[in-house]
């Protein structure tokens, strides 16, 4: 029998072919290959940072399992909202004045200060002022929305007289604060890592927005997981022992009061690989609530003596969350809501509650479409669709999703609330990061993708190049060579600057106008071979690291889009050269040239 | 408590050792059958289940996943790991690489005298 084949071409030289580093297999100490998560022994917790409640999740050493933490009122939950009163009372209490409450209580204040109390702000994190978006969340928020000076969006609340300007994230950090206080209350031991829920359609700038929140909040490791993939998670715990062992693939649908998740999961006994997500991020159950609040608008306005104040408003859309809620099981519901102009009492049904959503329900359909295509998935390969989420709840929703899909494929949490079940998602994937081990949760390994393209701008075309397509597997690494064009019109008689700008985009179009700009960064233009090799690597949290080398000198930049996109360029970066594609750097010789001097053993 | 403490020892025992075989095996020869694992026997008879392959990415990356394993290169070594499962995952690549190991293995088998392969591959079959 044949041993070995006849001596591989030694390995430097194949390497340095091809303009790579030999490999080493020793340990070297790079900045890439730093390690994301806190020191073993490190407490995590979980939590379901829901747009209107937030949920806390974590491992309880006594009953060997994942438990939600109850707040200071024994709640498990706790409503997202922030509330800065000035009040006698509080101060009386010993409270200082600025101190913000948070919670049930910041909840009361809503009608007596709601210039001070801010809820639902989860959907402004990281987005822009100009934002269609924020256009229209203004219109049923009793704050005001403004501008700061990254021309991102800011609540404006009044405060002691004054007006004070909070960035979405700080109020985040608040909440996240209590969260922290709370669960270090209830578990007695100091907490230094979370696991933090987001929509699955957050950009990089909105999750590092939201990791922010949670450093300030005294987190030291912020884990974001999508609430779809928490969602699995949870299924996993949830089925029976599965007997089978091939891969099953899940079809996870997240509704929430602001947005969308879907997932399409593959999971491999522990293994659960995120293969595809989309998500509507703005767009969720809350929205029905606004229906419902317009349909009563245009109910009052028959009613001529009526005069809606802001309030007033506020009372309609809490009293339309409530019946939506009521109608996900009645068929029809009398309430009556209390206004300045006295008690308004109607009758609703849920038919005409689906009349009012029709398009809901077809724009919540969108996402399901989506993955399936990116996952490359026939609908019969999908085993299950787990639902969760408060907005699950609704018959009409259920119906469609269950006529999508051939047989009844819609999974019932057998353990846990639907609308749990995010929640039990990051505690047990919070458990997993502190490095417990007991028997009643199994060691799950989640492999999350990114939820957007990178790309750089090629100048010839003026076209975004992808380089890491979206649904790739994290932590995820590439290579590419790029070559410096110079402009074919210069615009003046100096001549361009010796280094090319080359500027990183997350988007998943080629157009760089619908494209989110996360860095402009240079290099040298290379005197010799003209190449510049740039790697692009994104690991487990999305820590986005980006390394050109041209010539002998190796740059390396951490990319972070927050709080404004990195601007990595010296002084004279408008006369600098522009860059085209020219190869991948790693891709070329993959399958290729790369068997052929392989080893066979017997 | 000796008892996890040694377990915690030998696991990340086994890590260290994965890490260094799979970044060996990459400087080497990238060949995604050999980073994950198959049979020698797989080289012989060419015969790539896909399960097998499935198998082997899991197991391996619940050792390697950056999550699990606090080995400093943890998270190249599971880049290559990750590639080399997509690689033979998808069928234009693995007929390639099939198609290159064929070629290697028909001229050793040639040069050494060995008499026709083992199992030929379903092309082969047909003419």
């Amino acid at each position: 029998m044949p041993t070995a084949m006849p001596a591989p071409t030694p390995t430097a030289e194949r390497g340095d072919e091809r303009g790579r580093e030999p490999m080493t297999v020793s340990p070297e100490p790079s900045i890439r290959s730093r390690s994301p998560s806190l020191p073993p022994g490190s407490h995590y917790i979980g939590i379901d940072l829901g747009t209107t409640l937030l949920r806390l999740c974590a491992y309880h050493p006594d009953l060997q399992t994942v438990r939600f933490v109850p707040n200071e009122r024994d709640k498990r939950k706790t409503p997202c909202f922030v509330a800065f009163p000035d009040d006698i009372e509080l101060v009386e209490s010993g409270r200082k004045a600025c101190d913000p409450v948070v919670g049930e209580e910041a909840q009361r204040w809503l009608f007596k200060y709601p210039k001070a109390t801010v809820f639902s702000w989860a959907q402004l994190v990281g987005l822009k002022f100009d934002d269609e978006r924020v256009a229209f969340y203004q219109r049923y928020a009793p704050y005001r929305l403004v501008k700061d000076k990254y021309a991102r969006v800011c609540v404006e609340i009044e405060h002691d007289g004054r007006q004070k300007h909070y960035r979405p994230e700080d109020l985040t950090a608040i909440l996240l604060t209590y969260a922290r206080q709370n669960a270090e209350q209830a578990l007695r031991h100091p907490i230094t890592g979370s696991v933090i829920t987001v929509p699955a359609g957050y950009t990089l700038l909105q999750r590092d927005a939201t990791k922010e929140a949670a450093r300030q909040a005294g987190f030291q490791h912020a884990r974001l997981i999508s609430n779809a993939a928490a969602a699995a998670i949870a299924f996993g715990f949830d089925r029976p022992a599965h007997p089978t062992s091939v891969t099953e693939y899940v079809l996870s649908f997240n509704l929430g009061a602001a947005h969308i998740d879907c997932a399409v999961v593959g999971i491999d006994e522990e293994v659960f690989e995120v293969l595809a997500s989309a998500g509507d991020v703005g767009f969720g159950a809350a929205d029905v609530d606004v229906r419902l609040l317009m349909h009563f608008v245009q109910d009052l306005s028959k009613q001529s003596n009526r005069k809606l104040t802001s309030l007033d408003l506020l009372s309609l859309r809490f009293g339309a969350e409530k019946i939506k809620k009521a109608l996900s099981t009645a068929d029809s519901i009398s309430h009556t809501i209390q206004l300045s102009s006295g008690a308004y009492a109607m009758t609703m049904t849920r038919e005409l509650l689906e009349t009012l959503c029709a398009d809901f329900f077809d724009r919540c359909l969108v996402p399901i479409q989506q993955v399936l295509v990116e996952a490359k998935m026939d609908i019969t390969k999908i085993s299950k669709v787990v639902l969760s989420g408060g907005g699950s709840h609704f018959p009409k929703l259920r119906d469609r999703i269950s006529s999508l899909f051939p047989g009844n494929h819609i999974y019932d949490f057998a353990l846990i609330d639907k609308h749990k079940a995010v929640g039990y998602g990051a505690g047990i994937e919070s458990a997993l990061l502190s490095g417990m081990r007991s028997p009643n949760i199994t060691n799950y390994l989640l492999i999350d993708s990114l939820s957007f393209s990178l790309g750089i701008l090629d100048t010839t075309t003026n076209t975004i190049k992808t380089l890491l397509k979206r649904n790739t597997a994290l932590p995820a690494q590439t290579t590419v060579t790029l070559r410096p064009i110079p402009p074919t019109t210069p615009p003046t008689s100096t001549p361009p600057a010796p280094i090319a700008v080359i500027k990183l985009y997350e988007g998943d179009t080629t157009d760089p106008k619908t494209c989110h700009l996360l860095a402009t960064l240079s290099t040298p233009i290379p005197t010799q071979d003209k190449h510049i090799t740039l790697s692009i690597d994104v690991d487990v949290d999305r820590t986005v690291l980006v390394t050109l080398v041209s010539d002998e000198t190796e740059k390396n930049v951490r990319v972070t889009d927050y709080p404004m996109p990195v601007f990595d360029v010296s002084e004279d970066w408008e006369r600098g050269v522009g860059v085209t594609v020219v190869g991948a750097g790693e891709r070329k010789g993959q399958a290729g040239g790369e068997v052929e001097g392989m080893e066979i053993q017997d | 408590d000796v008892d996890k403490y040694l377990r915690l020892e030998a696991n990340s025992f086994n890590q260290d050792q994965e890490v260094d075989r799979i970044l060996k095996l990459h400087a080497q020869t990238r060949n995604p059958l050999e980073i994950l694992d198959h049979p020698p026997s797989v080289f012989i008879t060419l015969q790539v289940d896909d399960r097998a392959v499935k198998v082997s990415y899991r197991k391996r990356s619940l050792l390697l996943h950056p999550d699990k394993c606090k080995h400093p290169r943890a998270q190249e070594t599971f880049e290559i790991l990750k590639k080399a499962e997509s690689e033979l995952m998808d069928e234009e690549k693995r007929k390639t690489l099939i198609g290159f190991v064929t070629d290697a293995r028909d001229g050793i088998f040639q040069k050494r005298g060995i008499k026709g392969p083992v199992v030929v591959t379903e092309e082969r079959w047909k003419t």
